[in-house]
């Protein structure tokens, strides 16, 4: 901003400069006009002559080469300093990025973190859940098949003490059929008729 | 049913009403053949009927002369006005009883139940031991089963005091 500051103060001196013997040679052509036409005159000729004397083309690319120069310097310092800017801003929107996309980071970690947390309670929880529900589901089936083999087990021995003696008779059946006689059933049978001696004469004698 | 009168004994071979039918046959068939005899020609042959050892002890237990008519017939009619009416009771065994067998359940019945009673034998494998009784209206299971089932408390109490295992 200095450099800057400084060529605008440069050319302005100069140009107050030109216009400062602009205005010196209008005035004195402009009093000798007025007064007397020809010396006027003279005097400006002499003004223009002197000033395309002093303002000739030499100078006036001696200017305009030591105000390329200066220009470029000035450039060249602007560039330097839009250069030093440059990375200055670079560095500080790197920083800045940096500092946002760790932030962003951080924000989006504590979110994961937060919903990573989240799920894992939920997770828990619908594991606790499900426990819970397979507990209740076990106990309820052990409940059952409690019931069921009680029950099962009472129609078995139910069935099996209806069917005891048939059982009892197709195993003695089974294993000493063959080898008792009815000479030896007899006493056996006489007991059983002796027993119900007393039925079957009534029926006899009732008749059919 | 009319009680039949004791008018006669029956033999211990004569056990079922097959056999009494069969006695009142030959008896009857006896009868006719002495009857023939008495009214056959003079030179003609005459085919004796024969007895069988059921009608010869028959005859024996009650004192009748085969031989005399009226004896003879009175037996036989005796024995027709008792067959329809007999009392009958049906016995099944677990397999064919022998006659010793038969006639000692016969003696049994007719000294017990009643004196003129027939018995009817049958077949029933599955009884095992024991016997089925089967009068006019009922049924007595006297097989071992039977007898399983009403004393089934014996076993139960067993089994119950059985150490478990």
């Amino acid at each position: 901003m200095d450099n800057w500051l400084g060529t605008i103060l440069i050319v302005g001196s100069l140009l107050s400069v030109c216009l400062a013997f602009i205005w010196v040679a209008v005035r004195l052509g402009a009093s000798g006009g007025s007064n007397k036409n020809a010396p006027a005159d003279d005097y400006g000729q002499a003004a223009v002559a002197d000033i395309e004397h002093i303002f000739n083309d030499e100078f006036r690319e001696e200017l305009r080469n030591r105000g390329r120069l200066h220009f470029e310097k000035i450039i060249g310092e602007n560039a330097m300093f839009l250069q030093q800017d440059l990375r200055l801003t670079t560095s500080q929107i790197n920083e800045y990025m940096k500092t946002e996309i760790t932030r962003t980071l951080q924000e989006a970690f504590v979110k994961y973190e937060e919903s990573i947390t989240d799920a894992k309670e939920q997770a828990l929880e619908s594991i606790q859940k499900t426990q819970v529900a397979v507990e209740q589901q076990r106990e309820l089936m052990g409940e059952q098949l409690e019931h069921e083999i009680a029950n099962e087990k009472k129609r078995t021995l139910e069935r099996f003490d209806n069917n005891m003696a048939t059982i009892v008779n197709h195993y003695v059946l089974a294993a000493v059929g063959n080898q008792i006689s009815l000479e030896d059933q007899l006493e056996y049978i006489l007991a059983e008729l002796e027993r119900n001696k007393q039925a079957i004469i009534e029926d006899i004698h009732a008749g059919a | 049913m009319p009680e039949p009168k004791a008018a006669f004994v029956l033999p211990e071979n004569l056990i079922s009403s097959i056999d009494l039918h069969r006695t009142v046959r030959e008896l009857a068939a006896l009868d006719e053949s002495f009857y023939q005899a008495s009214v056959r020609v003079p030179g003609q042959s005459v085919k004796l009927a024969r007895s069988s050892q059921i009608l010869e002890d028959l005859a024996a237990v009650n004192g009748v002369s085969l031989l005399d008519m009226s004896q003879r017939g009175e037996l036989l009619a005796a024995l027709k006005s008792y067959t329809p009416n007999a009392p009958r009771i049906h016995m099944s065994f677990a397999a064919e009883p022998s006659a010793k067998f038969s006639a000692r359940m016969v003696i049994w019945l007719r000294q017990n139940i009643d004196p003129l009673i027939l018995l009817e034998i049958g077949l029933q494998p599955t009884l095992a031991v024991g016997c089925s009784v089967r009068t006019n209206n009922r049924v007595f299971d006297m097989s071992l089963r039977h007898r399983f089932r009403e004393q089934r408390h014996i076993l139960r109490e067993k089994i119950a005091e059985a150490p478990v295992q």
